[in-house]
């Protein structure tokens, strides 16, 4: 990601409520992974839903006009986390980060579709919110009250997510 | 050419200062213009009701009465997008309406006139008075002229113009303020409120239609407000002898 | 009734409110200044508009086609698809899909369509449990109203009236806070959600290549609706189906700017088919094991006849509410139909049927259908500002189907008003008689009492003041200050 897009990305994930963290050494990705479902070592789950509330996905991507976390079919329980945690940690790699909309979109299509991004893609901007009151924007509305983003490189997340990610680069190819 | 002038009904009978002051800054600008006679109305009421037909002898007088050469200007938004859409008119030979999208498109409200016809943007008046502008939703919409009365009253000496741009529509609406009359005098109540928050007594506008309307409700409701067509603040009683060069 | 007639009473009723005067300005106010500021910042908006327009276009001309890919594509992908012809049947298996499920509690996430049809009464009717869980129709299903605009249900109540509604209705502890006042909601839906036997949604589009189904919202409450439950019904009107899968991403950019001033929704979520069974290796799915979309057309195909039928191409985002002078004092209680304003008034009269007197062609187009007459529209709630025309996100000329609307409300209007407007227009072109009358009302407004003139024109002059009247017209001054000119 070149340093614009960061930049770019930091402005819009702020100004959606969405907690960017850019991670590019180890430490930083292991202190994510930690926060968001206790890990420490070994496989990590590519979703998880705590006791707690904490949810943890390993996202399909990343849209960098809207700052929009990517969930799709691959993993089945994605979209239930997504949805019904109170902080949302999702983690994505820097390599798929797509321009926009129209370009995910596209490469989707061109790959298949249905094949790439199974039964739903979930684009998510943001924790839940209403501004149904007045139209003052209240942050929790039956969603997430929080959402995390973690972004980076593939690199680093190939040790700790293994097949998972494998797989799922199988599927967009 | 000759500039004819084009006076919309509602000027004719009830606010003929509007066409008096349009006649004067023609003069002033040292135009050679006419008034065409025996005009009547543009048939507008009968459109905008749902009968279109009824607009038809409205429109094949009007042709009749400015056929031929030269710009027709009017001080009224309202009328002269009337003119430009006769065209879609029912019930028109096809002669007929090539001739009514050749007039529609020489018809000109005033500021558009000035403004993007003639090059001029300070026709030299002097108008001491904090005044707000009305955008007219015809004028505004219809003929995309948000820019051309603004430049005008910027020229003006003396006038203190107070930005009121976010306005919405005073309520007339033709028909609309006799069918549904207590939602035209609320909106109508929207707009004074606000002229009367901003501490403002003088509303300038391009239509005298939804200058009448503001006007009535003021007066019922005993708001001191005093309205003025563009053109009788760019060309008041008494300047027309300053001559521009 | 006469639809004019009721509306204004209504709306007398409402005008009296100060406080919803007040909360619809200032709401209507808010999401427009937020719109306003994106559109301005985004070089490219008029473009993105011009490509949205051509889109709603294309799915408008191709409509009948576009119907038979979709369905074909969403039954492929497991999807039980039904078409409804009127409201009636769009009730009728929705609460038949609840019977096989032995449903007992349905969440819906808000959808104007299944308001449209007036479905939850039925459910409830056949003992169900219906939840509207989208926070601001969660209030007003308390309150036992209709929604008061298509995107913020309850824009027309302030969080005073909120709090009391929460302490009534639920029991909670007053309070005023916003805060509070959503985590009262959320937790009395959230134990919902995880009961809820079906979860009815709407559709904002549905991708015919693809057999998508795409929903938008903010608040995670569509999320759970169409995750949790076992069975996800998704109601929506033929008009909504896109041509392509490309379409979505002008179409998912706009409809938040327009809706709600936001760059992007909360969420986006594309649906592709009821979640895949469970395995034994996998992980358990989590999803509807069962997807149903119903097309619904209740009137669409005829108003696509029409001459109003661009209304089609709507993306219900509400802008033209919330710009509409008229709907910023009333708020939609006022129209008597769930869908206000410009597009309500377009749309509603061959929505919502009100009896009929059969359906008529003119000249080529339609003027009523099936349960439709053009003399139910109030088109005549219109002072034709064209406000609305410059916001649609969809390049709907809005006032102009408004006048059409007028128009075919002329044709079959009652002969004397007809006789009038042509005698109306007669007068125009007999330049004598039409000065003569002229001089007459000029003659009349200066010389009779001021209460007999009130009297002669009460529309008028119930609350304005006929304006002074000059001794000579125009053209007469012209004629004494410059001879040579008149010709």
């Amino acid at each position: 990601m070149t340093d614009t897009m960061t930049a770019s990305l930091t402005e819009l994930c702020s100004a959606s409520n969405t907690e960017l963290r850019m991670l590019t050494d180890p430490h930083a990705l292991a202190d994510l992974l930690a926060e968001a479902l206790d890990f420490t070592e070994g496989i990590a789950p590519p979703t998880a839903l705590l006791e707690d509330g904490r949810g943890f996905t390993l996202a399909d991507g990343v849209i960098a006009a809207t700052g929009s976390v990517v969930l799709t079919g691959r993993f089945p329980d994605a979209r239930r986390v997504a949805f019904l945690a109170e902080t949302h940690y999702a983690l994505a790699a820097e390599e798929e980060v797509h321009r926009d909309l129209a370009t995910f979109l596209a490469a989707a299509n061109a790959a298949g579709w249905r094949s790439r991004v199974g039964h739903h893609v979930t684009f998510i901007t943001g924790p839940s919110r209403t501004a149904d009151i007045e139209k003052i924007m209240v942050l929790g509305a039956h969603g997430p009250r929080r959402l995390v983003l973690g972004i980076a490189p593939l690199a680093l997340l190939r040790p700790l997510f293994g097949d998972a990610l494998d797989s799922r680069r199988k599927g967009s190819s | 050419m000759q500039v004819r002038l084009f006076i919309p009904c509602y000027v004719e009978h009830l606010r003929p200062e509007a066409g008096l002051a349009t006649a004067r800054l023609l003069d002033k600008l040292g135009l050679d213009w006419c008034c065409p006679e025996r005009q009547t109305c543009c048939g507008q009421p009968a459109f905008n009701a749902g009968h279109r037909q009824a607009g038809l002898p409205a429109a094949r007088h009007f042709l009749d009465r400015f056929r031929g050469e030269g710009d027709i200007v009017s001080p009224s938004g309202s009328c002269t997008a009337m003119v430009r859409r006769y065209h879609e008119l029912p019930e028109l030979s096809d002669g007929e309406r090539d001739d009514l999208r050749e007039l529609g498109a020489h018809c000109f409200e005033l500021s558009d006139f000035l403004v993007n016809r003639l090059g001029v943007t300070d026709p030299g008046a002097r108008f001491p008075a904090r005044a707000a502008f009305q955008d007219c939703c015809h004028t505004l919409r219809a003929l995309g002229l948000r820019d051309e009365p603004r430049r005008l009253l910027a020229a003006v000496k003396d006038l203190e113009l107070v930005d009121q741009t976010d306005t919405e529509c005073c309520g007339f609406g033709g028909v609309y303020s006799i069918k549904v009359p207590e939602l035209s005098i609320a909106q109508a109540n929207v707009r004074l409120a606000r002229l009367k928050e901003d501490g403002i007594d003088t509303l300038i506008a391009t239509d005298v239609s939804c200058l009448l309307h503001i006007q009535a409700r003021a007066d019922a409701t005993r708001q001191t407000l005093r309205t003025m067509h563009l053109s009788e603040v760019l060309a008041p009683i008494g300047q027309a002898a300053e001559v521009m060069p | 009734m006469n639809v004019l007639r009721a509306f204004r009473r209504r709306a007398a009723i409402a005008l009296e409110d100060r406080e919803l005067n007040d909360n619809i300005r200032r709401s209507t106010g808010m999401t427009l200044a937020k719109r306003r500021r994106l559109a301005a910042a985004d070089p490219d908006y008029d473009e993105l508009r011009e490509k949205v327009a051509a889109i709603r276009r294309e799915s408008l001309e191709r409509r009948t086609e576009l119907l038979a890919e979709a369905t074909r594509q969403l039954t492929a992908a497991g999807v039980q698809v039904h078409t409804a012809a009127t409201a009636e049947e769009a009730r009728r298996l929705v609460a038949e899909i609840a019977t096989r499920h032995e449903a007992r509690l349905v969440v819906k996430g808000k959808s104007m369509i299944s308001e449209e049809i007036e479905l939850t009464p039925l459910l409830q009717q056949r003992g169900l449990e219906v939840l509207e869980t989208d926070l601001g129709e969660f209030i007003v299903q308390l309150l036992g109203q209709p929604p008061s605009h298509i995107t913020a249900p309850a824009l027309h109540l302030n969080r005073r009236q909120v709090g009391r509604v929460f302490s009534d209705k639920l029991g909670a502890d007053y309070t005023e806070i916003p805060e509070e006042l959503t985590e009262i909601a959320r937790r009395y839906l959230r134990a919902k959600f995880l009961e809820a036997d079906i979860g009815i949604s709407g559709g904002n589009f549905i991708v015919a290549e693809t057999g998508t189904l795409a929903l938008v919202e903010n608040e995670g409450n569509i999320g759970l609706g169409t995750t949790l439950p076992r069975v996800h019904i998704a109601i929506t009107g033929i008009e909504k189906i896109v041509p392509r899968l490309d379409d979505l991403a002008p179409l998912l950019r706009i409809l938040p700017l327009n809706a709600t001033g936001q760059r992007a929704a909360g969420y986006a979520s594309l649906l592709n088919g009821p979640a895949p069974p469970p395995s034994a290796d996998d992980p358990p799915t989590h999803g509807p094991q069962e997807m149903h979309v119903i097309f619904l057309d209740n009137g669409r195909t005829h108003l696509a006849r029409s001459r109003q039928a661009d209304i089609l191409r709507c993306l219900r985002c509400g802008s033209c509410l919330n710009i509409c002078p008229i709907f910023r004092h009333l708020g939609g209680h006022a129209y008597g139909s769930v869908y206000p304003a410009a597009m309500g008034v377009l749309l509603s009269p061959w929505l919502l049927p009100i009896p009929h007197k059969g359906a008529r062609v003119w000249r080529g187009a339609a003027v009523s259908g099936p349960g439709h007459h053009p003399g139910n529209s109030l088109a005549d709630v219109c002072a034709l500002c064209a406000a609305c025309d410059e916001i649609c996100p969809a390049m709907i000329p809005l006032s102009d189907l408004i006048l059409s609307a007028r128009e075919d409300k002329g044709r079959t209007a009652p002969l004397m008003q007809r006789a009038a407007f042509r005698l109306f227009g007669g007068f125009t072109k007999h330049p004598r008689l039409f000065a003569f009358a002229g001089r007459c009302l000029r003659g009349g407004l200066r010389h009779l009492p001021a209460r007999l003139l009130a009297a002669l024109s009460p529309a008028w002059s119930r609350g304005r003041a006929l304006p002074p009247i000059p001794d000579k017209s125009c053209s007469e001054t012209l004629k004494r200050e410059h001879p040579t000119r008149l010709r």
